[in-house]
C-alpha cells in the first residue's frame, strides 16, 4: 500500500500553440505528498504551479514523466484516481444561475453522494465558509470573494481524500481566509490530503506541513517553512539604522542587505547578543524581528534569477 | 489500487440526473425567455415556410420543425458546455470527479431537452390535429417511431455539440461555430420539403447526413411521402448506421482532458 | 518637479477613430464569424429558391436588409462579451474615450468587417434583382438606417446581461422574430392584413416594404410609404441618440 497520496517523477509539460514558440512550463518536477499532509507550491507567476496542479488533478496530460495518485497512474488511468480527488481551479466561477446552496448540493450529487449526506455536507460547508447570508442568492449577484468562497465550499464539501486548491483564498478578506484555513485544517484532521498554491506567504506558512518553491518549471527548494527560513543562515533579522559604514563587520554575522542607510542582517539566535553589543558599541539603533517566509522566498528565487 | 484513507462513503461512480435536473430546471425557471426561445423558434420558421410553400406541405413542415428542434439542442449543448469550460472553469470540477465524460454529456443534453419539451409537445399536438383533420390520423406505431427518431437525433446532435465545444478556444467562437454547423446541417437535409425538390447533386450530399434519413423515415411512416415497407426499413437502418458513425466520430473528438 | 495636468473639456465622441481601429483589429481576426454571419440568410434563400423561386428577388433584397439588421447581434454579443468577460469597458470608460464613442466605434468596427459578406450577397443579387439607380440608392439608405437602428438597440440590450449564456436565447428570439417572422424575406402582402401596419412600423420590415414597393412586387399606398419611411427615420434617430445617451449613463453603474 502506497504511503504517498501523490507522487510525481520528472514531470514535464511543453505547451504547443500555433504561431508561438513552445512553452516549457514544467521541466522535470518530482514531488511527493504523503497522506494527511498539507503541502503548498510557491512560485512566481508563470512558474508552473497551475500546470502541475492540472496534471495532478487529471485535467491535463503531461508531456513526459509519471504522476501517481494513491499509487495509481493518473496519466494512464485517470478514471481510477478521479473518485478520490477534487479541485478548486484557478479563476473558477460557480454556475451563475444557481445559488451557492444549489451549486454545492448539485455538485455533491453529481459526484454520486446521496441526498441526505449531500444536504448535510452542503449546510456544513456553507457555515464553514460563512456563506449563510448569501446562500440563497444567485451566484451572479455575489461579490468576487463570495464567488470564490462558493467554489472552495463546493470542493471542500466533497471531503475527497486528495484536494487540489489553486489559489483558494484569492480575493478573500482576512476573516474569510482564516475560515478557509480552519476548514482545510479540519479536512486534514479527518484524513484528507491537500496540495495548494498561494501567493500569500503567511497563508502558506500557517497551512503547510511542507512547501515546494517552483521556479521556471523546476523545483527550486523544498522543506518545512522553518527549514526554508533557516536556509537564509538564521531565523532572526536585525536592522541596524545608519549602519552603512559597518557592513564589513556585519557581514561576518550573516547575510546583509542594505536598504537606504539601514542594513539588515540575517543572524542565528546564538549570535544575537554579540551583534547587539556590536551595535550598541557603535551607538546604532537596532530592531530585531523574526525572518519571514516571504524573505526566504524572495531570497531563494532571487538567487536563482541572478544565477541565470 | 491502494485504498485511500476514507474509501468508505466515497462513491466511485458519479450521477447525472440528480444534478442536471436542477441545473437545467433552474436555468429555465430563472430565465423565462430561455424557455420561450426554443418554443417559438421552430414556429417562426414554420410560419415563414408555410407562407412561401404550398399548403399540402404543412404536415411535412411540422415534422421538420420537430426534427429541427432536436437538432438545435446541439447548439444549446455547445453553448452551455463551452461557456462552462472556458468562462467558468466549471468543467474542471466535473473532470476531477467520478462523473466521467459521458455522464456529463448526458447531463447537459438532458438539461437542454427539458427546455425543448414544450415545443415538441405543441408541435406533436399540431401534427396530430392536422393529420386527423385531413382524415389520415397518425397511427400509434408512427408516434413510437417518431419518438425513436427524435431520440436518435438528440443523442447524435448533443454529442456533436459537446465535441465541438471541447475544441472551441474562446467565447467568441461559440456562436459562429454553432450557427454554421447546425444551420448548415439543417439546411442540407430535406426537413422542410420532399427530397425530390432538391437538385440531384444536392440529393446526393443530403444522403450523407443522418437527419435526411430521419426525415425520410418519418415522412414515410406518416404517409406524407408514401414509401414501401422495405424502403422504410432501409431508411431506419441507414439512420441507425449514420447516427452510430456520427456519434462515434463525435465522441472521439470530444476531449475531456487536453493533451 | 511639478507637471501640469491639463484637463481638456470632453468633446462628444472623443476617441472614436481610435476605438474603431481597435475594434477593426479585434474583429479582423474573426474570419469564422465573418463567414458564418451569412448562414441564416443563406438558408432562407435556399428555402425560397427550392419552394418558391418566384420570390427570389424579394428574398435577396430582404437578405441584404436582414444582414444589416443582424449586425446589431454582433454588437450585442461583442459589447456583452467585452463587459462581462474582459471588463474592458471599465478600462475604456476610465479613460479619455467617451462612452458614446465606445458604442459607435464598436458598431462601426463591426460594420467595416462584416459588410464584406453583405457586399458579396449584393453582388450575387445582381443576377436576380433588376436594379435601377433609384432602387439601389433606396436599398442603400434603408440598409444604413436598419444597421444604425440594430447596432443601437444591440448596444442598449447588451448592458442588461450579466451572463453570456443568456444572450443567445434572447437574441435569437429577437432577430428571428423581427427579421424572419415579419415580412423581410417575403412580400408584405403575404402577411396578415390586420398586422401589416405593425410590420410597417418595425424598422427591418419597414425597410423591406419600401424596397419591395420600389421593386414593384407590392403596391404600397401613399400612407403606407409615409408610415414606413417616417417610422424608420424616427426610430433610427431615437435609438441612436438613446444608445449614445445610454452609453453615457451606463458607463458608470448606478
Ligand atoms: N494553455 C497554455 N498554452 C501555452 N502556454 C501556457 C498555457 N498555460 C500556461 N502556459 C504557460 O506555462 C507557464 C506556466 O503557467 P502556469 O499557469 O502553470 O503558471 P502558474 O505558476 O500557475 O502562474 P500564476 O501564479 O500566475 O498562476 C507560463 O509561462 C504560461 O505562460
Ligand atoms: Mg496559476
Amino acid at each position: 500500500m502506497s504511503e504517498e497520496a501523490l507522487r510525481s517523477v520528472d514531470l514535464r509539460k511543453t505547451y504547443h500553440s500555433r504561431g508561438t514558440p513552445p512553452v516549457e512550463a514544467l521541466r522535470g518536477v518530482s514531488i511527493e505528498v504523503r497522506r494527511g499532509e498539507r503541502v503548498s507550491l510557491l512560485g512566481r507567476n508563470g512558474a508552473g504551479k497551475t500546470t502541475f496542479l492540472k496534471i495532478a488533478s487529471t485535467l491535463l496530460r503531461p508531456t513526459s514523466g509519471t504522476i501517481e495518485i494513491f499509487g495509481e497512474d493518473a496519466d494512464r488511468h485517470p478514471e481510477r484516481a478521479r473518485p478520490y480527488i477534487a479541485v478548486v481551479p484557478q479563476e473558477g466561477k460557480p454556475f451563475f444561475h444557481l445559488t451557492p446552496r444549489e451549486q454545492i448540493y448539485t455538485y455533491l450529487r453529481a459526484r454520486g453522494i446521496g441526498r441526505e449526506t449531500a444536504k448535510s455536507r452542503c449546510e456544513a460547508a456553507i457555515a464553514q465558509m460563512g456563506l449563510e447570508s448569501v446562500a440563497d442568492r444567485l451566484s451572479i449577484t455575489l461579490s468576487g470573494g463570495q464567488r470564490q468562497r462558493t467554489m472552495v465550499a463546493t470542493v471542500i464539501a466533497t471531503e475527497a481524500p486528495l484536494l487540489f486548491l489553486d489559489e483558494p483564498s484569492i480575493g478573500m478578506d482576512p476573516f474569510a481566509r482564516r475560515g478557509v484555513w480552519d476548514s482545510l485544517k479540519g479536512l486534514t484532521r479527518k484524513g484528507s490530503t491537500l496540495l495548494l498554491t498561494t501567493h500569500y506567504l503567511d497563508e502558506a506558512e500557517v497551512l503547510s506541513d511542507r512547501l515546494y518553491i517552483i521556479e521556471g518549471g523546476r523545483v527550486l527548494t523544498a522543506g518545512t517553512a522553518d527549514e526554508l527560513k533557516r536556509s537564509l543562515g538564521g531565523t532572526l533579522k536585525v536592522t541596524i539604522a545608519d549602519g552603512r559604514g559597518l557592513e564589513e563587520t556585519l557581514r561576518s554575522f550573516g547575510e546583509c542587505v542594505a536598504d537606504g542607510g539601514a542594513v539588515t542582517v540575517i543572524v542565528d539566535p546564538s549570535r544575537l547578543r554579540e551583534l547587539l553589543d556590536f551595535a550598541v558599541a557603535h551607538e546604532k539603533a537596532a530592531t530585531v524581528g523574526p525572518v519571514t517566509l516571504e524573505e526566504a522566498f524572495l531570497r531563494s528565487v532571487g538567487r536563482s534569477i541572478n544565477d541565470e | 489500487m491502494a485504498q485511500p484513507v476514507r474509501s468508505a462513503n466515497l462513491p466511485t461512480e458519479g450521477r447525472s440526473l440528480p444534478a442536471f435536473l436542477i441545473i437545467g430546471w433552474r436555468w429555465i425557471g430563472r430565465n423565462p425567455a430561455v424557455a420561450i426561445a426554443p418554443i417559438l423558434l421552430p414556429f417562426i420558421f414554420l410560419y415563414f415556410l408555410s407562407l412561401i410553400s404550398p399548403a399540402e406541405l404543412l404536415p411535412l413542415e411540422i415534422v421538420g420543425a420537430m426534427l429541427f428542434t432536436l437538432q438545435n439542442i446541439g447548439s444549446w449543448v455547445l453553448g452551455d458546455s463551452a461557456s462552462w469550460r472556458i468562462e467558468a472553469s466549471l468543467q474542471d470540477l466535473f473532470v476531477a470527479s467520478p462523473m466521467g465524460r459521458l455522464r456529463y454529456l448526458f447531463g447537459i443534453a438532458f438539461s437542454n431537452l427539458i427546455a425543448m419539451i414544450p415545443a415538441l409537445v405543441i408541435l406533436g399536438t399540431l401534427l396530430g390535429y392536422v393529420e386527423w383533420d385531413r382524415g389520415t390520423p397518425v397511427p400509434f406505431y408512427a408516434w413510437l417511431i417518431l419518438l425513436g427518431v427524435l431520440f436518435a437525433l438528440w443523442v447524435l446532435f448533443s454529442s456533436i455539440g459537446i465535441a465541438i465545444s471541447s475544441r472551441v478556444k474562446t467565447q467568441r467562437e461559440i456562436w459562429p461555430v454553432g450557427n454554421l454547423t447546425f444551420a448548415v446541417l439543417g439546411m442540407l437535409s430535406p426537413l422542410y420539403y420532399p427530397i425530390s425538390y432538391l437538385p440531384p447533386a444536392w440529393q446526393l450530399v443530403a444522403h450523407g447526413i443522418p437527419t435526411t434519413y430521419a426525415a425520410l423515415l418519418v415522412q414515410g411512416v406518416l404517409g406524407i411521402t408514401p414509401a414501401a415497407t422495405d424502403t422504410l426499413l432501409l431508411y431506419a437502418g441507414l439512420l441507425g448506421l449514420s447516427t452510430a458513425i456520427g456519434v462515434t466520430i463525435a465522441l472521439r473528438l470530444y476531449r475531456w482532458r487536453p493533451g | 518637479m511639478t507637471s501640469d495636468v491639463v484637463l481638456s473639456p470632453s468633446r462628444p465622441f472623443r476617441g472614436l477613430r481610435w476605438f474603431v481601429f481597435t475594434e477593426l483589429l479585434v474583429q479582423g481576426h474573426e474570419t469564422l464569424a465573418m463567414a458564418t454571419s451569412m448562414v441564416v440568410q443563406g438558408v432562407l434563400l435556399v428555402f425560397v429558391w427550392i419552394l418558391n423561386p418566384g420570390l427570389l428577388p424579394v428574398a435577396f433584397v430582404g437578405a441584404i436588409v436582414f444582414s444589416m439588421f443582424t449586425m446589431g447581434n454582433r454588437v450585442l454579443n461583442e459589447a456583452a462579451y467585452l463587459r462581462i468577460d474582459h471588463r474592458s469597458n471599465d478600462l475604456y470608460f476610465a479613460s479619455p474615450l467617451q462612452p458614446e464613442a465606445y458604442f459607435l466605434g464598436m458598431a462601426l468596427g463591426i460594420l467595416l468587417v462584416y459588410i464584406w459578406p453583405v457586399v458579396a450577397i449584393a453582388a450575387v443579387s445582381l443576377w436576380v434583382v433588376a436594379y435601377t439607380p433609384s432602387l439601389a440608392l433606396l436599398l442603400f439608405a434603408v440598409s444604413a438606417g436598419v444597421w444604425l437602428f440594430s447596432a443601437s438597440v444591440g448596444y442598449i440590450f447588451s448592458t442588461f446581461f450579466r451572463e453570456n449564456r443568456a444572450i443567445w436565447a434572447y437574441s435569437s428570439l429577437f432577430f428571428n422574430l423581427f427579421g424572419v417572422l415579419f415580412p423581410v424575406f417575403y412580400p408584405l402582402t403575404l402577411f396578415p392584413p390586420a398586422l401589416q401596419p405593425i410590420a410597417l412600423v418595425l424598422p427591418p420590415s419597414a425597410a423591406a416594404a419600401l424596397v419591395q414597393s420600389a421593386l414593384g412586387t407590392i403596391a404600397l399606398s401613399t400612407n403606407g410609404v409615409w408610415l414606413a419611411s417616417g417610422s424608420l427615420a424616427v426610430e433610427v434617430m431615437a435609438c441612436f441618440v438613446g444608445a449614445a445617451l445610454w452609453a453615457r449613463r451606463t458607463a458608470r453603474e448606478p
